[in-house]
């Protein structure tokens, strides 16, 4: 094993471990969870069965290791910020909905209290 | 004289310096609901030293279309038929309130916007003033509708109509472009536009949140998006 492959594992094992953790204290969403474990689980797999990858940079017709996991690597940034930015429109909808409807009860209350004081 | 059926709605952020002047110059006899977006100045508190003025307030800044609509919906829940709505920047002239009033009771639209392509812009950026009517011929294609400046934010609202159409203010694409938004949307109901001169000045003191280049960017962006949804529905 190359210094490489044993701090990538320790990497993936220490990761691993913190993402168990968040989802322990609910700090992560079930789905955000599932997917980083197996992000981790990936890395720790390739970096204990470098072989793995070899294989699979042959099949993708690369002849480079690391072109294979660049190109992984790029792909699946790309996926996540798209996801990202579709629950961002969610959210940020979810928050202006909220924040006006929070305006209009407050100013429902303001005026019935209004209305009790005449 | 009293406008029981009729009142005023403006938002702002952080228009401490402006809004007393605004305020002051409303005709006497209207009721003014002031939706406060976000302010971290005085503004909200101005407002409220006014006893013909109530205050809404928002708890973060959600964009000039988001406030607008907060007014609409409060304006309709307290039962008025009426709403003008203007900037209170002092671009708009609350004295031509009247005549937008007079407009809509006249029947000639259940929308009256303010055009100030058939009144008068003053010191207004020359980016911006051949950029308008560019984009009023882009929305009255879409549209099927023969404005001359569909962005200009002087506009009054028969509420008994628009009751009926909440949900067009309820998506929030762009929050500060909600004109683009709303005229493609109410072109597809048959809600009857009609536009009267306006006269708008410059900013009384200082700046718009607006910038010439992202305001082009963003109304071409609500275009877009506004016309692509609706071509789903």
């Amino acid at each position: 094993m190359s210094n490489l492959t044993i701090i990538m594992a320790l990497i993936a094992l220490g990761m691993g471990t913190f993402t168990v953790q968040l989802m322990r204290k609910r700090k992560i969403a079930v789905s955000a969870f599932m997917l980083w474990i197996s992000v981790w689980g990936g890395m720790l797999l390739i970096s204990l069965f470098p072989d793995i990858l070899i294989w699979l940079a042959s099949v993708a017709n690369m002849q480079l290791r690391a072109y294979f996991v660049f190109v992984v690597a790029i792909v699946f940034i790309i996926f996540l910020l798209f996801f990202r930015s579709v629950t961002e429109r969610r959210e940020e909808y979810g928050i202006a909905v909220l924040t006006q409807e929070l305006a209009l009860l407050k100013f429902k209350l303001e005026q019935m209290e209004h209305e009790r004081k005449e | 004289m009293t406008h029981n059926d009729t009142i005023i709605t403006t938002e702002a952020l952080n228009e401490e310096r402006n809004l007393p002047d605004f305020l002051n110059r409303i005709p006497d006899g209207y009721d003014v609901l002031f939706t406060d977006d976000g302010s971290s100045d005085g503004t909200a508190a101005i407002a409220r030293s006014y006893p013909n003025v109530r205050v809404i307030n928002h708890a973060m800044n959600l964009g000039q279309g988001v406030a607008f609509a907060t007014g609409m919906k409060a304006a309709i829940s307290l039962g008025y038929r009426y709403m003008v709505h203007l900037d209170a920047d002092g671009q708009h002239r609350p004295e031509d309130i009247p005549r937008f009033v007079e407009s809509l009771r006249a029947g000639e639209g259940d929308i009256v916007v303010g055009s100030r392509i058939l009144g008068q812009m003053n010191k207004t950026t020359v980016l911006r003033k051949s950029f308008l009517p560019v984009l009023a011929e882009v929305i009255n294609k879409i549209t099927g509708l023969s404005m001359t400046d569909p962005m200009c934010g002087y506009r009054a609202y028969d509420l008994e109509v628009f009751a009926k159409h909440l949900d067009i203010f309820s998506t929030y694409h762009n929050p500060q472009h909600n004109a683009v938004e709303m005229f493609i949307r109410i072109a597809r109901r048959g809600v009857r536009v009609h536009e009267i001169p306006v006269v708008v000045d410059a900013r009384s003191t200082g700046k718009s949140y607006k910038g010439e280049l992202k305001y082009g960017w963003n109304v071409m962006m609500a275009i877009i998006k506004t016309s692509l949804e609706e071509k789903g529905k």
